[in-house]
């Protein structure tokens, strides 16, 4: 099987051979292209802020452009505002300015004399029990003109109280530089972590962009067809994907390397590689066209990449565990939180790629693509093990679609009720679709929705464990029974139509989890 | 005509495949997550966050005590352990010179969501202080006065945060999505018929530039769609779009100048694995330098739809000249593309 899927992964490369010297040249002008003007976009920094807001005066600030109808009116005595949002920004913006020109103005007149306050930072790692370390970080904190001089005055007798009174795992003595005037002070932005960690991904994007395109190609020109009845679809597939694989993993390995991070930090991005071609995999089996296939990537990636970095920037928070570069960015290289963080893209990638695999007879169907997924998952679920199985595994396609859906919990007054209402349904639909296959097959309904049931409420709970450690076991049977009876229902009311057992027992869900919450709230 | 035709075919059959669905799925999403971003923004921010920071000092220092009432430790090492046990959001060490200056060495948490809370809070505290300092030493300070209807009104710092974010990030954002979505739309559908050879059929009844212009206006019909639909879904959510019209027009250039992009890939070879790497990398250069450029068709929707600016003309005109350049330059290359495959 190796030696054949060696061989698919070399066709694989004969194949990109079509690529002449001249797409190559092309390709790399662009690289450098989109390189340079990235690392020089990113020394200007984000400036389509500039003009957004209206003075009455010409001022210093780029932000700011005269008008006659302004958001701020600078007069002696004060600012008027207009009341608006945008008003109010405004003066906060104008606020910051005038501080910074004030300080220039002190500092030309009267010198040090006007800087009397003069602070350093030291970011200290809290709630660690194996020491405390100390990190420093001085870069974050921008400084303006005039300040240089205000640092030449650090006394050498103030810099020895502080040696005296810092502890010694300080990392290096404390530097001029690091001192700033109180209203240089800025908090750390949450949205630098995002730019950082998708120097991570994005090379891989492109890595796996290639291949889905050659998968899609390979589809639509039916080669697999003939493929296929030579081969084992797993020996065409797995051969297929082996150079992208080791491509992806060497490009993240030198982004990991370039971004000062050591390459054991690789097996936190593997997963994720696996999954992303996986996934891309399934959705060219599952598409009837180019279109569908990039609409369905598009939205999909985007939805990964947000679960991939946002937990990402509240990597303090419990659910910022959930996502691998988490681990990547805070050094964690625990064998729990790998688990935790990674569980979900081996789970998943093993999944999309067993119904890629069997996906033989719908690939070339013109039914959409969730018609395949529930064909799919009747060949799948044919008796009660293999159920429980497909439920326990499907509990991560749960957990990453809830983790979406609570976002929604902001939108409106009685978001959480929607909320309550599609975590509902989401569950629902997972179970109900695999009891409908089991009993598809011959399975008998009742027994198929216990087993649905169980093997649910395990994959739950298993999840649950990993993010929220429950001391006890009391009221563990509650939702188990919740769980069978919802289930029991979706039986039940089957004969109706699946979109209306669904209905019903999604209902049922939903006012179990609505009275649970809110009895936990009262 | 034919063009149109050659476009309402292609969207019925996005309709068909309910991709579409998909999409408006995904701009709710982004919007609604947004929601969930502007409340953390929010509350991270509202001086309610960070008004009961506690503070450990470290020294001797009578003023600053009286400005932030810490809780007074003798050594540092206390501190420094009531800081990584949670008991403190930040430490500060030093002794008050009132007449040198004074350098102040400020322990705060790591974690970038507890420092947010110590720092913005240190920051209000130390320039009060700074101000009581100067005031001993005769230095003037600055008092900003804000008012409204005559009465004074206080503005938390960090207000601009949340404007800024929707202003100048989120809408953006959604309209780089919509640009996105369509170009990439372009190049399926006209990579598809090259590849399954259904433009030499369609060739026998209309001419290629009417097949290359209905996938365009294909296209801006579903960013149109697309641009309509968030743009009533932020205001479903409370988010205010000053000016809708040149919102829109801002928004349909960037789409312009996407598609005109998606088109040059696309007659560079009509295959669609080159035309995807070439427009994806040629779009990061894109983006990028339009968030740098006050004068990009983003900045220009970032002033149109916080109200500051609604001139968009210019770059409407400039992107649909790109377009109808491009359109020229790829029906001369897919045509030579056909002659070849003949």
């Amino acid at each position: 099987m190796i030696i054949t899927m060696l061989e698919i992964a070399k066709l694989e490369l004969r194949a990109r051979r079509r690529w002449r010297a001249r797409d190559g040249i092309f390709v790399v002008l662009l690289s450098i292209l989109a390189v340079t003007t990235t690392v020089y976009s990113l020394s200007l920094g984000v400036r389509i802020d500039r003009g957004i807001y209206t003075s009455n005066l010409k001022l210093g600030d780029p932000l700011f452009r005269v008008s006659k109808d302004p958001d701020v009116t600078v007069v002696r005595g004060g600012v008027i505002l207009k009341g608006t949002e945008k008003s109010l920004a405004a003066f906060d913006e104008l606020r910051n300015y005038l501080k910074r020109v004030y300080d220039e103005w002190l500092w030309q007149r009267y010198g040090y004399k006007a800087f009397p306050v003069m602070v350093r930072l030291v970011r200290v790692k809290t709630k660690v029990s194996e020491g405390v370390r100390f990190v420093k970080n001085s870069t974050t904190f921008p400084k303006v003109s005039g300040k240089g001089a205000v640092e030449k005055s650090v006394k050498r007798e103030s810099e020895g109280k502080m040696a005296e009174i810092a502890p010694q795992n300080v990392t290096g003595a404390p530097s001029k530089s690091d001192f700033l005037t109180p209203d240089q002070l800025r908090p750390p932005s949450l949205l630098d972590k995002i730019l950082y960690a998708f120097g991570f991904v994005i090379p891989i994007y492109f890595v796996v962009q290639i291949y889905s395109s050659s998968t899609a190609e390979d589809k639509l020109k039916r080669r697999f067809e003939v493929l296929f009845t030579a081969l084992s679809p797993e020996e065409v597939l797995f051969g297929k994907m082996l150079p992208y694989a080791v491509a992806s993993v060497l490009l993240s390995t030198i982004a990991l390397a370039i971004l000062g991070k050591s390459p054991i930090y690789e097996v936190y991005i593997f997963p994720v590689i696996l999954f992303l071609l996986a996934l891309n995999t399934f959705t060219a089996m599952i598409s009837r066209s180019y279109r569908e296939m990039t609409f369905l990537t598009i939205v999909i990636s985007i939805f990964v990449t947000v679960y991939l970095f946002i937990p990402a920037v509240f990597s303090e928070f419990t659910f910022g565990g959930v996502s691998p570069i988490t681990r990547i960015l805070n050094g964690d290289l625990k064998l729990w939180s790998y688990v935790v963080s990674t569980f979900q893209f081996w789970s998943m990638a093993v999944v999309l790629f067993y119904l890629s695999i069997n996906s033989n007879e719908v690939m070339y169907s013109q039914r959409d693509p969730l018609e395949k997924i529930v064909e799919l998952a009747r060949q799948t679920v044919r008796d009660y093990p293999t159920l429980f199985l497909a439920v326990f595994l499907s509990i991560p396609f749960v957990f990453v679609i809830e983790f979406f859906t609570l976002s929604l919990i902001f939108m409106f007054e009685y978001a959480v009720y929607v909320v309550i209402l599609l975590i509902a349904i989401v569950e629902e639909f997972f179970k109900g679709l695999l009891i409908y296959s089991a009993v598809r097959n011959g399975c008998n309904g009742y027994v198929s929705a216990i087993v649905a049931s169980i093997g649910f409420f395990l994959g739950e709970k298993a999840v649950l464990f990993a993010f929220l450690p429950v001391k006890g076991l009391t009221y563990l049977p509650v939702p188990l029974i919740a769980h069978t009876l919802a289930s029991l229902l979706f039986v039940l009311t089957l004969r109706f139509g699946f979109k209306r057992a669904l209905a019903v027992s999604s209902a049922f869900h939903a006012v179990y989890d609505g009275v649970i919450i809110w009895s936990l709230l009262r | 005509m034919e063009s149109l035709t050659i476009a309402l075919k292609d969207l019925r059959s996005l309709r068909r495949e309910r991709t579409i669905g998909l999409v408006l799925a995904l701009l709710l999403f982004v919007a609604s997550f947004s929601s969930l971003v502007v409340t953390g923004i929010t509350l991270l921010y509202s001086p309610t966050g960070y008004a009961n920071a506690r503070v450990g000092l470290v020294g001797n220092a009578r003023i600053f005590e009286t400005i932030v009432h810490p809780v007074v430790y003798e050594d540092l090492a206390p501190a420094l352990r009531d800081l990584t046990n949670g008991k403190l959001d930040a430490v500060v060490v030093f002794n008050e010179n009132v007449s040198s200056v004074n350098y102040i060495t400020v322990y705060v948490p790591k974690e970038d969501v507890k420092a947010i809370k110590a720092i913005l809070f240190l920051r209000k505290k130390l320039e009060e202080y700074q101000n009581v300092l100067r005031r001993i030493r005769g230095i003037p300070t600055l008092r900003i006065v804000a008012y409204e209807n005559g009465r004074v009104v206080e503005v938390p710092e960090g207000y601009y945060l949340k404007f800024k974010f929707v202003y100048v990030m989120l809408i953006p954002l959604l309209a780089l999505t919509t640009a996105v979505v369509s170009s990439a739309f372009v190049i399926d559908s006209v990579c598809e018929e090259f590849e399954k050879n259904t433009v030499e059929v369609l060739l026998t009844a209309v001419d290629l530039s009417d097949v290359v212009i209905g996938k365009v206006t294909a296209s801006l019909i579903l960013s149109t769609t697309l641009t309509v639909f968030w743009m009533i879904m932020l205001t479903l959510n409370g988010i205010e779009i000053h000016d809708p019209l040149s919102t829109f027009l801002a928004t349909l250039s960037v789409c312009l100048f996407m598609t005109s992009l998606a088109l040059l890939s696309v007659s560079y070879e009509p295959v669609r694995e080159k035309a995807q790497i070439l427009f994806s990398l040629a779009v990061i250069s894109f983006i990028v330098v339009m968030f740098s450029f006050p004068s990009s068709p983003l900045g220009a929707l970032a002033r149109a739809s916080s109200g500051s600016n609604s001139f968009v003309i210019p770059h409407l005109i400039l992107s649909l000249s790109s377009l109808i350049l491009t359109l020229f330059v790829s029906e001369k290359r897919l045509s030579k593309a056909i002659g070849l495959d003949l």
